[in-house]
């Protein structure tokens, strides 16, 4: 599958219109110098043979060097990584938190002004743009209230980090609201839990313990899912409060042709959902030992 | 011939000194927060292209020459310079005992190291007046013969012919002085960690977050004001302006729409500056290709034109309204060149004669433009103002590397073109975008090919700066502007706010916010 | 079967009517616009006028009557979100059928690919594609959209006929002879419709704010055409000074996403209770 992704986006810069180094060169270009600059990227060789190289390197643990910033692949990402990993906890944290509460609480009693509330709450959540999202919070909460940064990595504050992981997690917020929401009114009505209530444990234990824990299921799917997206879809978000992260450097590296940032990057994803949706199998197992049987 | 001409540029620079002498004393420390766009690519002087990566490196790096507020050459590095009779030959006298960041004394041999190393860079063009640097340039000499260390102080620089603007050259960031064994030492890491001369060190850089540059206490000059610069890179403008407010920013960039406003805040007002700066923003034809090959189609779309939306209500009267192709601000400007007027009925006239009345047989034409918030409006104003003569504009927006491929390689029929000049002289405008030697990426982009232009543009760019030089290029532009070549819309300004307390920065028509090309060694802070 | 929880219903009513609405005031766009939405401004300050009776909705930077251009983007914007889904929805649609039914190799390869696309950053794919095209423009914006999106439909179909194969009716089909598109078209693709429908209702909101985001780059539908996603890109710059040109279309796709959304959660309660995106 990472072959596949990597051939994939090799065979898209090829056919895409710009030359990595003419965009380097800024409006005027000499050809000497866009001659030795073509060489030094070897763009002169052939495909087949520029692509078998960076196979080659790869097996080595070798990204390449960036065209742009002339340094290694994996040094630029990895200085980055920090920034988008952060944004990308931060803002799952945000919807797994404010989700499964508004899911849960909406489900206690289903049809209630409350449920209708957080219901339509969510599906704003889902429906709003991020990036409108993003100026309306930090208009309001930084420059009118004043209470917490307009923008900026801040060096890791953790007051930086807030209206960037709002707007991140509020998409996801909505989504993880229903499914826990949807979630948990079919548990509810499943043996083992109308049990518990004849049993006459307090509606509290019920919800909490029996059903809520089952009802988690397909919302870990979603968070597996929601974690790589958050990781992609986060450019925006970063434009809108400069957040030193991947997804501002992949739009660069995609404006700039700087092909081995850009197959760095996407490797790099795809290990991300690969590696998400191992920790989604594993997780399933951590909350429902039965279905260690049915993997198995 | 003239007699010998010693230019000894120290005079003006005490002379410049005392006329700006601050009326305040300016007070040392702080840490000024300035603001870039977006993420310098380098920070190496040998490879820059682009003006965010140059107001680093004119902090960190000095040059032979340096300009000031008026956009003359004064001496930096270089102590004076004596230019031979014939103006070919310049010989550059170094100030002693200047230090690099890392203490070893500047030396002649730095500055050939530098030049030949840069020659070799992004920017070629920057040397290649200079004897044999051609041959440099393509590998097939292993040195620039023309340039010469003449002793431990002192180098000598030698042109094929006279060239005005050779002192403009000297002063560019482009030929900045590195020193050697550190270049060799970090390799490629030079970009992400500069060491010159400059009057700020670097300190640290963390991609698409902030550079930050400390004072050199060992600055030539003497130690800067500021204690240090923090250069946040913040890509949203509306972003910068928040944090503007916020006062998290000392200086920063007006945010599109909001210039006619933030003069008329009461909090905003003292602190906002509009200048003018050495840009134009132009239409360009293939005239190479139908159906821009002929003059009269191109005169047709010259006369519809009506800049006047764009220049008062898109950019709220804050630019400047074009007459020709070079800028109000730049040395060598004519206020008597003359515009192909606004005349629909001779655009619709000059259509017809050109075979194509009311349009017809023209099909909708490409108009090619990068993607920005600004072009693309401009675009949708020239699209509406074009089918009033029946002409059907397709808009092609594409990013800067597809935009810049289609251009050069001559595809593009009609796209916009900002330049902004790299110094201060005529030729840069007018020798790079229209002499038919520069056909193609090095500039001419219309791929205009006019022979009296070529001369007197070859002619201009030899003579000693004067009126008569400048009349020369006042002919070409006029010729090129009747040819309808390219079609000015406006000339760029610059649109700042700066806080009260930000004292002695340069508002150089060179820079253009959030970017500052002035040296900031002058700028402190009273508070 | 019917279905216990009211909210389903009256959602569904709500976002069939706000639905309505919506596709009725941008089919009749061209009688309900005030002002000819290309037209750009006649007097002097007339560019980012206030909302008044003239322009109830303001005018934009170059004198543009907003409420006349959110009618028109309306069309496009809805164009898109609905044909993008529809030309989704028949590819994956194919591949899911035919991997579910045929299995083995075939569904091994089919499944591959999914997983390529489905782990591919859909945003550089998208900028990378429209990079590769000379003449940008809506066409290219379906295109993306379509070449990203058919995977989750593929893998929902892929899903319903796996559980169907083993039903009696396929299998009776199978040893009555039946030809393999026949069972598909026939046998699967109906039975597969409930939660097909459904995914594709919700997936409509998605491209219709995917488009935004893709204007938002700079890649969107390009003038004279109008979509939402190309006025609340221009009108962000004017957030701060002049916030109508950005509210009022993003308020319009908001609304519109609300309403497809509601009317798919729905439209999932009423055919489908057993069935979880």
């Amino acid at each position: 599958m990472l072959f596949g992704i990597t051939l994939l986006v090799f065979l898209l810069n090829a056919v895409a219109l710009g030359d990595p180094a003419r965009a380097a060169m800024g409006q005027r270009a000499d050809p000497a110098a866009l001659e030795r600059l073509r060489r030094d990227y070897a763009l002169d060789r052939p495909l087949a043979v520029q692509y078998a190289t960076w196979i080659g390197r790869l097996a080595r643990g070798d990204l390449g060097t960036s065209f742009r910033e002339q340094r290694p692949v994996t040094e630029v990402i990895a200085e980055r990584l920090p920034a988008t990993v952060r944004l990308a906890l931060a803002a799952t944290l945000v919807a797994v938190v404010l989700g499964v509460a508004a899911g849960t609480l909406a489900a206690v009693r289903p049809g209630s002004v409350l449920d209708h509330a957080l219901m339509g709450a969510a599906v704003l959540g889902i429906s709003t743009p991020v990036f409108w999202l993003g100026m309306m919070l930090a208009l309001v909460f930084a420059v009118t209230l004043g209470w917490l940064p307009v923008s900026g990595y801040g060096g890791g504050s953790l007051a930086h980090l807030v209206l960037p992981a709002l707007t991140l997690g509020a998409l996801h917020t909505g989504t993880v609201a229903r499914m826990t929401r949807a979630s948990l009114l079919e548990v509810v009505r499943q043996d083992y839990v109308q049990t518990a209530r004849a049993k006459g444990l307090p509606e509290r234990v019920v919800l909490g313990k029996h059903a809520l824990r089952n009802a988690l299921i397909p919302v870990v799917t979603v968070i597996g899912i929601g974690l790589a997206d958050l990781l992609v879809g986060a450019p925006l978000t970063e434009t809108v409060f400069a957040w030193p992260g991947l997804g501002r450097l992949l739009v660069a590296a995609v404006g700039q042709r700087d092909l081995p940032v850009v197959m760095g990057a996407v490797l790099v994803f795809a290990l991300v959902y690969v590696v998400g949706n191992l920790l989604v199998d594993l997780a399933y197992l951590l909350i429902d030992p039965r279905t260690r049987r049915a993997a198995a | 011939m003239r007699k010998a001409a010693v230019l000894t540029l120290a005079v003006v620079l005490v002379a410049l000194a005392g006329a700006t002498a601050p009326a305040q004393t300016p007070r040392a420390g702080g840490t000024l927060r300035a603001v870039f766009g977006s993420d310098p690519p380098t920070l190496d002087p040998a490879h820059a292209t682009d003006t965010t990566s140059s107001a680093v490196i004119r902090q960190v790096f000095d040059g032979l020459l340096e300009l000031d507020e008026t956009l003359t050459p004064v001496p930096a590095l270089a102590r004076s310079v004596a230019v031979s009779p014939d103006g070919r030959v310049y010989t550059f006298a170094l100030r002693p005992g200047v230090r690099f960041h890392t203490g070893r004394e500047l030396r002649a041999a730095d500055v050939k190291y530098s030049f030949e190393r840069a020659a070799r860079g992004k920017r070629p063009w920057v040397f290649e007046k200079i004897s044999g640097a051609r041959e440099f340039i393509k590998g097939a000499a292993g040195e620039i013969a023309g340039l010469r260390v003449v002793d431990g102080l002192r180098v000598e620089l030698r042109l094929d012919r006279p060239f005005a603007p050779f002192l403009h050259l000297m002063a560019y960031d482009a030929a900045a002085i590195v020193p050697r064994e550190e270049v060799e030492a970090r390799g490629p890491g030079f970009a992400s960690h500069p060491v010159g001369t400059g009057a700020f060190r670097f300190v640290s850089w963390r991609r698409d977050d902030q550079v930050v540059l400390e004072r050199f206490p060992g600055h030539f000059r003497g130690p800067a004001h500021l204690e240090r610069i923090v250069f946040r890179i913040i890509p949203a403008e509306i972003t910068r302006f928040n944090e503007y407010r916020a006062g998290q920013l000392d200086l920063t960039d007006i945010p599109t729409g909001q210039c006619r406003s933030v003069q008329s805040d009461a909090q905003l007002r003292g602190e906002a500056a509009v200048w003018p700066t050495l840009g134009t923003h132009g239409l360009r034809f293939n005239v190479e290709k139908p159906p821009f090959n002929d003059a009269r189609l191109r005169r047709a779309l010259a006369h519809a034109l009506d800049p006047t939306l764009i220049v008062e209500r898109l950019l709220e009267g804050c630019v400047h309204p074009a007459r020709g192709i070079l800028p109000p601000a730049l040395p060598g400007y004519s206020p008597a060149i003359r515009r192909l007027p606004l005349d629909r009925e001779r655009a619709r006239r000059l259509l017809a004669e050109a075979g194509h009345p009311g349009g017809r047989g023209l099909g909708p034409i490409p108009f090619n433009f990068n993607t920005n918030d600004l072009n693309q409006r401009i675009a949708e104003v020239l699209q509406a103002q074009l089918r009033e003569i029946g002409i059907a504009l397709e808009l092609r927006r594409l990013d800067w590397a597809a935009h810049i491929k289609v251009v050069d390689d001559g595809s593009a029929v009609f796209f916009r073109q900002g330049w902004i000049a790299d110094y201060p002289d005529p030729e840069n405008f007018l020798t790079v975008l229209f002499h038919s030697r520069n056909i193609g990426a090095a500039g001419n982009t219309s791929r205009y090919r006019n022979p009296a232009v070529d001369r007197l543009l070859d002619e201009g760019d030899a003579m000693a700066t004067g009126a008569a030089r400048f009349a020369r290029y006042h002919q070409a532009e006029q010729a090129i502007v009747d040819d309808a070549a390219w079609i000015s819309l406006y000339h760029y300004s610059s649109r700042a706010l700066v806080k009260r307390h930000v004292k002695g920065l340069e508002r150089s028509a060179l820079s253009s916010a959030p970017e500052f090309l002035a040296p900031l060694r002058k700028v402190w802070l009273d508070r | 079967m019917p279905r216990p929880d009211a909210l389903g219903h009256r959602g569904l009513l709500a976002g069939a009517a706000l639905f309505v609405v919506f596709a009725a005031a941008s089919l009749g766009a061209p009688w309900l616009a005030p002002h000819d939405p290309l037209g750009l401004a006649a007097g002097a300050g007339a560019t980012l006028e206030r909302p008044s009776a003239a322009h109830p909705f303001g005018t934009d930077a170059l004198g543009r009557d907003l409420l006349s251009r959110v009618l028109w983007g309306g069309r496009v914007s809805l164009a898109v979100g609905i044909g993008v889904e529809a030309l989704t929805a028949l590819f994956g649609c194919a591949v899911g059928l035919v991997a579910g039914w045929y299995g083995g190799a075939v569904d091994a390869v089919l499944m591959r690919v999914t997983d390529v696309v489905m782990a591919f950053p859909s945003l550089v794919l998208a900028i990378g594609l429209i990079a590769v095209f000379e003449r940008p423009g809506l066409d290219k914006v379906v295109l993306v959209l379509v070449a990203l999106g058919w995977t989750t439909i593929a893998r929902v179909v892929r899903g319903a006929v796996l559980a169907l194969r083993t039903r009696d009716h396929v299998q009776a089909a199978r040893a009555l002879g039946a030809s393999n598109l026949a069972i598909m078209t026939r046998h699967l693709l109906p039975n597969a419709l409930g939660p097909l429908l459904v995914a594709a209702t919700l997936g409509v909101g998605g491209n219709m704010v995917a488009e935004a985001g893709l204007s938002f780059l700079g890649l969107g539908a390009q003038s004279p055409t109008i979509s939402w996603g190309a006025l609340l890109a221009d009108g962000q710059s004017f957030l701060a000074s002049a916030p109508w040109v950005a509210v009022f279309p993003g308020a319009a796709l908001l609304l519109a996403v609300l309403a497809v959304n509601l009317l798919g959660d729905g439209l999932r309660d009423v055919l489908d209770p057993r069935f979880r995106a």
